[in-house]
């Protein structure tokens, strides 16, 4: 290969140690490439699951800066590291025993009265959600507004570690989106339907039809098969 | 006249009837309170701690959202309905006039949002009904005076204490009273009106609370005021469930009911207030003449 195709490499430190990594590799790419293993802190791969929760520094910043290590790259002197898991706090409730009270989020997680409204969690996000005002929502009982803001929380758990009152944002949210669920939000029609369909039986013929097909009656239905 | 305005967190759950009431009465004076898109809660105490910050930077954020708005209505004050947030919001931006290094080191630390320049006027809704509109002009758009009404002012101590922020006499305040005879009540002299009702208290310490509102409610009666009026939803919270468990106890012989300042301004400015008048049916008694039992 001519020296010119070559990708550049940069330099990183993981947990502290010089690895030259090729450039355009994303964070947990560059982890694999200098040869650790996830087995806990890795998922979709596709910034959805949240699992990849990360924090690093750019050479002379001194913020800490977070991501989702399988989508963010690396730059020229980052400082890396894994986090597998937030050991946070997560309330276990029966959905069918709450309401929607103005205190319904204070009753499960108090400790969002303890907000200072220092915003750390909404600096740290990196789904760049505003995680302070739906604590605030949440602490006044507007549960529609806190399900809405919250609404593309990927739970990675990063507010959790950084909040200085150690609220359990993420599961705030997912609380808060849950009762907005089941109480507020309009019932979706056509759901209702297709459970309805599912009770009436009609599926459970189809499928008694197709288990008794063999092979090859089910390859000539797959083919005839109408597709959007 | 357009305000900007910051509800708190007690103003949109215990203390909806105070909001509602209050957007109403501005409108029927001729200006609006214009809600801050977004707002965190006040604090809720104001710590006087001289050297945590932390606990500021909840006023801070709304002061700069106050900020942000008033460029756009052209004003620097922000109003507010509760009398704790006004005491929480006010006492921490004076803490800002009087120490700008504070100011400073504050904007520094709070880099995602715009600095605040200190310049914000915290009034309370009361403020702005005596000062900005009058007791005249409120004399003029009354449409059912509240006549044979006797009322009780009671102020609490959040809007008068410490003085530093206090926006009548500290002893023997008046703006709650100008108001209400304007509107056509008899005002009570009380001298527990700027006692304060136990507030917090109510959670850690009831008893101190029932102590607190068995002065104040006691001598009001005695005085014959039919209805006590406050400003501040802790002040009605407390002396309403107080009350309750005052009259179990059998420490007062009977109850007085307890209502928002901007409530009873409702019922006397509007005309058709019989839907309002609906959960007071012993104020219609006494506007139409009927002395009750």
């Amino acid at each position: 290969m001519a020296e010119s195709n070559k990708i550049p490499l940069v330099s990183v430190f993981i947990m502290g140690k010089e690895y030259k990594v090729p450039s355009g590799l994303t964070l947990m790419k560059a982890m694999e490439y200098a040869g650790y293993r996830y087995t806990r802190g890795a998922g979709c791969r596709a910034g959805f699951c949240g699992a990849c929760a990360t924090i690093y520094r750019l050479k002379n910043d001194y913020k800490l800066k977070s991501a989702l290590a399988c989508q963010t790259t690396v730059d020229e002197g980052m400082y890396l590291v894994q986090l597998p898991f937030t050991p946070a706090n997560k309330k276990k409730y029966d959905m069918e025993k709450l309401n929607i009270a103005h205190n319904a989020l204070l009753k499960e997680y108090p400790e969002i009265a303890r907000c200072i409204s220092c915003n750390s969690c909404t600096k740290v996000c990196p789904q760049e959600l505003k995680v302070m005002d739906y604590v605030q929502a949440s602490l006044r009982g507007d549960i529609e507004k806190a399900a809405t803001l919250s609404f593309d929380c990927v739970q990675c758990g990063l507010c959790a570690f950084r909040c200085p009152a150690e609220i359990t944002q993420y599961h705030v949210g997912q609380l808060a989106r849950r009762l907005n669920g089941k109480f507020v939000a309009p019932k979706a029609a056509h759901t209702e339907e297709a459970v309805a369909k599912v009770l009436s039986g009609v599926i459970k013929e189809e499928i008694s039809k197709l288990k008794a097909m063999n092979l090859a009656e089910i390859k000539e239905i797959y083919k005839k098969r109408s597709i959007e | 006249m357009e305000y900007p305005y910051y509800p708190g967190c007690t103003l949109k759950t215990t203390g909806k009837k105070d909001e509602e009431a209050a957007l109403e009465v501005a409108k029927l004076l001729g200006f609006e309170l214009k809600e801050l898109p977004t707002w965190t809660c006040c604090g809720v105490v104001y710590n006087l701690t001289s050297d945590v910050m932390a606990d500021h930077l909840s006023a801070t954020r709304t002061l700069i959202r106050a900020q942000e708005m008033g460029r756009e209505l052209n004003t620097n004050k922000l109003v507010t309905l509760c009398s704790m947030c006004y005491n929480v919001l006010k006492q921490v931006n004076l803490m800002y006039k009087n120490n700008p290094d504070k100011l400073y080191n504050v904007n520094l630390f709070m880099d995602t949002e715009e600095d605040y320049l200190g310049n914000i006027e915290i009034i309370h809704f009361l403020e702005v009904l005596y000062r900005d509109i009058g007791p005249e002009k409120i004399k003029e758009k009354v449409k059912t005076p509240l006549k044979n009404l006797k009322v009780d002012p009671y102020y609490g101590c959040m809007l008068l204490r410490p003085k530093s922020i206090a926006f009548d006499s500290q002893d023997s305040p008046h703006v709650m009273g100008d108001i209400l005879s304007a509107l056509g009540a008899k005002v009570i002299e009380n001298p527990m009106t700027v006692e304060c009702c136990g507030a917090h208290q109510i959670i850690t310490n009831k008893e101190a609370v029932l102590d607190c509102v068995q002065r104040i409610v006691t001598i009001s009666q005695s005085k014959g005021a039919d209805v006590i009026v406050t400003p501040c939803p802790l002040c009605q919270y407390n002396l309403t469930t107080a009350q309750k468990s005052l009259f179990e106890k059998g420490k007062i012989n009977q109850k007085i009911p307890v209502i928002y300042l901007s409530e009873l301004l409702r019922i006397s400015l509007t005309e058709n207030n019989e839907n309002y008048l609906k959960d007071y049916m012993f104020i219609k008694d006494k506007l139409e003449d009927r002395g009750g039992l």
